[in-house]
Parts: structure tokens; C-alpha cells; sequence
């Protein structure tokens, strides 16, 4: 067990992501590896800890899950938008028949792009459960 | 992620401009008896033209513009409505309407196709 | 100002014209009458037609002077450039002066034994009423106009 002089909780650009669970044995080894520059000479570093110097987080990267997220958000803003051009339309304040029409087929339209890029993520997902190994 | 495309939203200030000319056509139809009405108008293609630029530059949509028509014939009681003016462009911006109604439509219908490119 | 507003606008103005019609019909009907229920001879009656809707209420003239006040009224508009619409103002008498003509045997005839008789002519009448006629027939185009495109702007969504 090496001397250390601070007692590190988080490596420095980790989220709570899997290292949430990490012993304080990695940590440290980690943090001293990281402060000596020295090549892995400690023999129980994970090896999913990211080195230092890059910015990734430690958190398995999901772009996907990013991307089906902000389409989910722009689909209610969508959706917002033609409830608001329908009330407009029936209490008589001026909304036209052909706005409120548009902005109700373009929230559908928003609707149906990501229940087929859901689908397509559910498909996949069974796919890779799937597998024999 | 945009579900719009230029196009779509090109059709769209087209159907608002054919339903403001409409609106300008029916007022003037309801004056043609009013003792000094003067005829408004506007002009219709150089809005078109503002707005595709306009969308083209992403900037917003400007308000369009309500004149007063000139080269008009001013009756004796300061009223300047042509009845057959206004039934000529009546008939064309509702017909213009129509063909921005389908336009649209045909759009709408390319994109959910795409949309719905492998369902089988 | 939506599509359904430009249809009262329309609206108001079929009934406008109806009414001068309606005093058309009037005029000639009394073309010859010497003695109204005052006692004078008729005299020829013509409309005065105006921009606005005529409404008095609070609501409207609020949406007039305004320009954005949206009153909860369907009929008011926040453009202040586009007439809400037509009504007729008042409908004035002629103040031309009866026709007389000699008749001493008419109960009606005055100290000199003429009778005054009103001052309608049948074929300004008639022209009048075509007009009428013709811009009745122009503003309900309007409103089948209206109807098809509020008709076919439903049809974007299917």
C-alpha cells in the first residue's frame, strides 16, 4: 500500500459512472501513477480507468442514447407548438386553419422519426442479447 | 434533428402569403361600396421573393407589407374597388392556395417515406 | 384575422348590401305615394355605407383604437390596416324637393292645386339595385372562397 498524501474519492475527470464502486486501493495506485508519470508498476490498476491527459469520461460514452434524448426533447417542443396553434386556432385568436394544420403534421411527423429510431435501437439491442456466444 | 426543410417551410410562408392576399381581396370586395375606400394590395411575388431569401439566410420572416393600389379608376364617390379586379384575384390566390395545399402535401409525403424506408 | 373572421367581414357585407337593396325596393314601391303616415309626400331614401362593424360595444371600440388589442369577440382584429368589415351607417332621406305636378282633382293637391309627388326616378333605381345586386353576388363568392380554402388547408394533414 503506497504512502498517500491525499485521499482521492474521484479520479480527477471521472463522472459517478461503474467507478463509483472502485475501492480506494485503485484510486490511490491510480492517482500515484498518474502524479509519478511512471508506467503501470503497480499491478491493480483497472484497466478501465482512462489515462490521464485525456478528457473522456470514465462513463461509457453513449451518443446514441444523447442523440434519442435531445430528438425526444425537439419532439415535445414540436408538440407544444401545435397544442398552442390549435388553442390559438379554436378560441378565435387569430391562428390560421393552415398554421395550426402544419404545425400538428410536423409534430406527428417529429413523432413517428423517433418511435422508428426507438425501434430501431430495440431491434439492435435484441439483436446483441441475442448472440450465442 | 429538423424535421422541416427549406421547401417545406418555403410552401408554408407561400400558403400564409395566398391567405393574406385572400385577406386583402375580401376586404376590398366588402368596401367596393364604401364612399372613399381606397383599394389595398400587396406585392405578392417580392414577398415571396424576401421570404425565400429570408429562409435561405435562416433569418426570420419578415411582416408583410399592405399598400394601397395604384392605377386604379376613382369613381365619383372616392371609391377606387374594381369588381373584377378583386374576383380575378379572388379566384387566383384561392387556386394558389390549392396548388400550396398539394405541394405540401407531396413534402409531407416524401418525408415519411423516408421515415418509414424499411418497414415491410 | 383569421379565415373565419374574413368570413363575417363578408358576412357584413352581404348584409349591408341587402339593405340597400331592401331600401330600393322601398323607394320603388313609394314611388308614387303622396301621403305617409306624417302626412307628407314620401321622400327618397338612400344608405350611407361605412367601414367597421357598427358595433358600440367597449370591446370593439377598444380593438379600433388599439392596434394588437385582440378582443375575445371573434369579430374584432388586431390589424389596424384591414376594415373589420362593412355596415351601413345611416339611411338618410333625400332632401331634394318633391315633384309637383297640376292635378286640382287630387284629395292630396295643395292651395294651387298641385300635389307633390317624391322625386324617384325608376331607372337610377334599377341601377342601383343591380349594383346591389352584383356586389351581394361578389361578396358571397368571397365567402365560397373562404369556405374551399379553409376546406383544402385541412386537407394537409390528411
Amino acid at each position: 500500500m503506497l504512502p498517500v498524501n491525499s485521499a482521492p474519492t474521484s479520479f480527477p475527470g471521472t463522472t459517478q459512472g461503474p467507478l463509483a464502486n472502485v475501492t480506494s486501493d485503485v484510486s490511490a495506485s491510480s492517482l500515484v501513477a498518474s502524479t509519478s508519470g511512471s508506467s503501470v508498476g503497480v499491478g491493480s490498476i483497472d484497466p478501465g480507468l482512462s489515462l490521464p491527459g485525456t478528457t473522456a469520461t470514465v462513463a461509457t460514452p453513449a451518443p446514441f442514447a444523447d442523440l434519442l434524448e435531445e430528438a425526444v426533447g425537439q419532439v415535445q417542443k414540436l408538440e407544444d407548438q401545435a397544442n398552442s396553434s390549435i388553442e390559438g386556432l379554436i378560441s378565435g385568436k387569430g391562428v390560421d386553419v393552415h398554421e395550426a394544420m402544419i404545425a400538428s403534421q410536423e409534430a406527428s411527423m417529429g413523432f413517428e422519426l423517433v418511435l422508428s429510431l426507438r425501434n430501431k435501437a430495440l431491434a439492435a439491442y435484441q439483436q446483441v442479447m441475442g448472440m450465442q456466444f | 434533428m429538423k424535421i422541416v426543410t427549406p421547401l417545406s417551410e418555403e410552401l408554408a410562408r407561400f400558403l400564409d402569403l395566398n391567405t393574406r392576399q385572400i385577406q386583402l381581396t375580401t376586404a376590398n370586395m366588402a368596401n367596393i361600396d364604401t364612399p372613399g375606400y381606397r383599394a389595398l394590395g400587396m406585392d405578392f411575388e417580392g414577398e415571396m421573393q424576401r421570404a425565400m431569401n429570408a429562409i435561405d439566410s435562416e433569418q426570420s420572416l419578415p411582416e408583410p407589407e399592405v399598400v394601397n393600389e395604384d392605377g386604379l379608376i376613382v369613381r365619383p364617390d372616392g371609391n377606387n374597388v374594381s369588381m373584377d379586379r378583386e374576383g380575378l384575384n379572388l379566384a387566383e390566390a384561392q387556386l394558389r392556395f390549392k396548388v400550396g395545399v398539394t405541394l405540401l402535401k407531396g413534402q409531407y409525403s416524401d418525408i415519411m417515406n423516408a421515415i418509414h424506408a424499411d418497414a415491410k | 384575422m383569421n379565415l373565419f373572421g374574413m368570413i363575417n367581414q363578408s358576412g357584413s357585407a352581404m348584409q349591408a348590401e341587402r339593405m340597400r337593396a331592401e331600401v330600393v325596393a322601398a323607394n320603388m314601391a313609394n314611388a308614387e305615394t303622396t301621403r305617409t303616415a306624417a302626412g307628407t309626400p314620401y321622400r327618397r331614401q338612400h344608405v350611407v355605407f361605412a367601414e367597421g362593424s357598427g358595433d358600440t360595444s367597449f370591446a370593439s371600440r377598444m380593438g379600433a383604437s388599439l392596434p394588437g388589442f385582440a378582443s375575445p369577440v371573434l369579430q374584432g382584429s388586431s390589424d389596424s390596416d384591414l376594415a373589420p368589415g362593412v355596415h351601413i351607417a345611416a339611411v338618410v332621406q333625400d332632401t331634394a324637393p318633391p315633384l309637383k305636378r297640376y292635378d286640382p282633382g287630387h284629395p292630396d293637391a295643395d292651395a294651387e292645386g298641385y300635389v307633390s309627388y317624391p322625386d324617384i326616378n325608376p331607372l337610377t333605381e334599377m341601377v342601383d339595385l343591380m349594383g346591389a345586386t352584383r356586389a351581394y353576388g361578389l361578396n358571397a363568392s368571397a365567402v365560397q372562397a373562404e369556405k374551399s380554402m379553409i376546406t383544402s388547408a385541412l386537407e394537409i394533414a390528411k
